[in-house]
């Protein structure tokens, strides 16, 4: 194995774990639908009560990967490298995306598209971009590009549906790395 | 007076590829479990506990043994001279890779 195969296990190991993706994609998806009024989720407790619905889901996901992958902890700089990361890759896109489709109304989702960007570079920096990261965020670009956003009240809204559905596929495609990279569970006999 | 051929000396204890690989992959962590080492090296029970027992013999690792829950784990983290250890056997690796490439012919 080579050193560098070696050095990324950890990474990997830890942020490849896609499934914890779901209730976040989720969570996306129904923000969106929620803010638009389409379902029961506009009502705060029908929210709330999901919300703790997909808390619940995450924790049985992480025990999941805890039990069937192990534990690991990052070194401390690498850890807040990747906290700056995502605070850089999340946060200014959404802020700036927010404010760009507020100031300039353009016919493009410009949250959509600083969303999917923010994803690859994220990715880059901290795991290493895959072929299936660039097909799914550069898709949420090419979607975010789309001329017909115009036409929507509530952009910002409508803008979290393609976000929930690029992060669940890109966290079953993220899982399905891991699983490739360390075996299916079936394969383990847990040990000491 | 230092022998030339000891800067190009291969530990022993780390040069083998399974606890070199273990080693490797605990320098960029903090420690990782017992679980997560058998999973990235896909090695058995016993194959891992049998190389995990060389190296923390040898001063290269610390094992702390707990329950999560009510089932038993092991973590495993270098130790400072595992750390240097781990790092001196790539330069020297490095060094005899370079040493072993040949000069072109025709230059």
């Amino acid at each position: 194995m080579e050193r560098r195969e070696l050095e990324v296990t950890a990474v990997k190991g830890t942020y490849l774990r896609g499934l914890l993706a779901l209730p976040v994609g989720l969570l996306f998806l129904m923000t969106g639908v929620g803010n638009l009024g389409w379902t029961p989720l506009g009502d705060p407790l029908a929210f709330l009560t999901c919300l703790l619905a997909l808390a619940a889901l995450a924790f049985g996901i992480n025990h999941y990967y805890n039990v069937h992958y192990g534990r690991v902890r990052l070194l401390r700089s690498q850890q807040l490298r990747f906290e700056v990361a995502s605070l850089a890759c999340f946060g200014i896109p959404m802020i700036l995306g927010t404010i760009l489709d507020f100031r300039l109304d353009l016919p493009i989702s410009a949250f959509d598209v600083l969303f999917g960007a923010g994803m690859l570079v994220w990715f880059h920096l901290c795991v290493g971009l895959r072929p299936h990261h660039q097909i799914v965020w550069g898709a949420l670009i090419v979607v975010g590009l789309v001329p017909l956003w115009g036409g929507f009240d509530d952009r910002a809204s409508v803008g979290w549906l393609p976000i929930g559905v690029a992060t669940i596929v890109a966290g079953l495609l993220n899982h399905r790395a891991l699983v490739r990279s360390f075996g299916p569970t079936t394969e383990l006999h847990v040990g000491p | 007076m230092l022998d030339p051929d000891d800067a190009l000396a291969l530990d022993r204890l780390i040069h083998e590829p399974n606890r070199l690989a273990i080693l490797t992959i605990l320098s960029t962590t903090q420690d990782a479990d017992f679980v997560f080492l058998q999973r990235a090296l896909k090695l058995t029970n016993g194959n891992l506990s049998s190389h995990l027992t060389k190296l923390e013999a040898g001063g290269l690792i610390e094992l702390e043994k707990s329950f999560v829950g009510k089932k038993p784990n092991t973590r495993v983290a270098l130790t400072a001279q595992g750390r240097r250890r781990v790092s001196t056997h790539w330069e020297q690796l490095d060094r005899l890779k370079h040493l072993s490439v040949r000069p072109d012919p025709a230059g």
